[in-house]
């Protein structure tokens, strides 16, 4: 792995490690001093323990170093000015009236406001990832301040893109500078990550278990086997549809999460979160809107053709017109994987088996589906476009750099 | 690449974009603002009746327009944290998040015989 993923990884842990620990000062009346005390030790615990075992996992890139600087700083340009321009003042309607709402009663003494009855329209069940860390560093400002929830927004959404980038750079150049315009031209990409939603979040939790669980394919080093494991609950954390990623990744991985040697590490690393995730989801959440229906007709639900016809339509209408290029990414893989006969792939299959589960709750929606695949469908398929991005792009440049490629038109030459 | 390098870039990204937010929005008050002004100015006297009162007796048509999103009643019954509760309330009530300059003109807190009553004007009605 190279340094610079490890370094962006071991921010994105640092900040979804802050939101655990936030959660519980809340939970158990911690000054927020102490809180703050906790966060900076356990950042440093991680520095120190990583910092032991990253020199055997990871090395430094130096070669085409300028370029590659130019490139992302480059695309960083492209990105921050049309973020601008597509902003809005507190961010889309799910942002003040779920997000940064919850990240407010964070803020306050009483959390557990955010699952009064009065608050059904808010969705009180979902998890408060990005609430904690926004109500973190408004507490840090001192006041809130409506420019706080957006460059948190801002930070995952240059986050997801510099994380696939420095994986895929490092193996070619080419294939780096095709994933910063799959991202940096994709306007729907920008105007959710500035809409300081949660799915931005979770798409780079989802990236960084993909990227984890590659390097573990690779070397078959545990660390990297519990690092992916911590962000696949910090997905769990971050958004329903989390719970969801984790589970796939716990079925397709079974045997390697369950072996002997790994189960010590993986434990560390996510017992103490699942604890908080389950305390929040079994003490104050009040229960999903999907699974609190009464007398659902299940049965007829699940046979109805139309349903099915409305969300592949829905789908191929969303992924054509805004998700152009992960088709292309798609298209790639699959002839590659042609090529190169090689056709099961664990991370691409957790990815599918997690978007069509997804997919799956249109199907007992209590909602008009309609109006439901109209507002949702286009931000289940961001939750998996970097990660997919991730795992295309990878997969193709370890093809090509294997010589297959080259071999091939070498023979045709021939 | 080096890490360090990376991580000042990404500070940077990040910085930039938000001091481009932020001057893109310097002045511009939406009607969230607005709310929040108000809630500023509800004085920390105010008693949890009078909220209750204020939330049940109030007529503004804007106010029932969006009755769906306002605190019910009964949350303000709770003890202690009104100010949350104020909060949620305007929050609520913001829903619309309309331009200052096309819907909602004023917002302010009025007493009135021991009850605070907002109010709100349009420039135009809406649809």
């Amino acid at each position: 792995m190279p340094k610079s993923t490890a370094s962006l990884l071991l921010l994105l842990g640092a900040l979804g490690a802050c939101s655990f620990i936030y959660f519980f000062g809340i939970l158990t009346h911690l000054p927020f001093i102490m809180i703050l005390v906790f966060c900076v030790i356990s950042i440093y615990q991680s520095i120190k323990m990583l910092r032991q075992q990253l020199p055997e996992v990871t090395q430094l890139t130096t070669d085409k170093y300028f370029i590659r600087t130019i490139l992302l700083l480059i695309a960083f340009v492209i990105i921050a000015d049309k973020a601008a321009h597509f902003s809005e003042k507190w961010g889309g309607w799910d942002a003040w009236s779920i997000w940064n709402l919850h990240a407010r009663f964070l803020n306050i003494s009483d959390f557990s406001l955010i699952t009064h009855p009065a608050m059904t329209a808010n969705h009180p069940d979902y998890p408060l990832m990005l609430p904690g860390i926004v109500a973190l560093w408004s507490k840090l400002a001192g006041h809130e301040m409506y420019y706080v929830p957006f460059a948190i927004a801002c930070l995952f959404m240059f986050l997801s893109m510099t994380l696939v980038f420095t994986e895929i750079v490092h193996k070619n150049l080419l294939a780096g500078l095709m994933v910063l315009l799959a991202f940096a031209f994709n306007d729907y990409f920008i105007i959710q990550g500035v809409q300081q939603y949660a799915d931005t979040v979770l798409a780079c939790f989802f990236t960084a278990t993909m990227i984890c669980l590659y390097h573990y394919e690779r070397t078959q080093k545990n660390t990297f086997l519990s690092v992916a494991c911590f962000f696949a609950v910090c997905a769990v954390w971050t958004k329903n549809e989390g719970i969801v990623f984790a589970l796939w990744v716990v079925v397709c991985y079974l045997r390697e999460i369950f072996r002997k040697k790994n189960l010590t590490g993986i434990s560390v690393m996510v017992v103490a979160p699942l604890i908080l995730i389950c305390i929040f989801k079994l003490v104050y959440a009040a229960p999903n809107d999907l699974a609190e229906q009464k007398d659902i007709l299940l049965g007829e639900r699940l046979t109805n053709i139309h349903s099915y016809q409305l969300i592949w339509d829905s789908f191929c209408k969303n992924m054509s017109e805004r998700f152009l290029g992960l088709w292309i990414a798609a298209g790639l893989y699959v002839v590659s994987i042609f090529f190169n006969k090689r056709f099961y792939n664990k991370k691409v299959v957790v990815l599918l088996l997690t978007l069509v589960s997804c997919q799956a709750t249109y199907l007992i929606t209590p909602y008009n589906l309609e109006w439901h695949l109209d507002t949702s469908q286009d931000r289940l398929i961001l939750q998996v476009f970097s990660p997919f991005i991730y795992v295309f792009s990878i997969g193709i440049a370890d093809m090509y750099n294997q010589g297959w490629f080259r071999n091939r038109r070498t023979i045709q030459t021939a | 690449m080096k890490p360090s390098l990376i991580l000042l870039l990404l500070f940077l990204a990040v910085t930039g974009t938000a001091i481009l937010y932020s001057g893109k929005f310097a002045g511009t008050r939406t009607s969230i603002d607005l709310f929040n002004s108000a809630l500023s100015a509800v004085p920390n006297a105010v008693s949890r009746d009078e909220v209750i009162r204020f939330v049940s007796n109030t007529n503004d048509p804007m106010f029932f327009r969006q009755s769906q999103f306002v605190v019910a009643p009964r949350m303000v019954t709770m003890k202690d944290s009104l100010a949350s509760k104020w909060t949620l309330y305007v929050d609520r009530l913001g829903m619309e998040k309309s331009p200052v300059d096309t819907t909602v003109q004023t917002v302010y807190w009025q007493k009135s015989d021991s009850l605070f009553f907002y109010r709100l004007t349009s420039k135009k009605s809406r649809p």
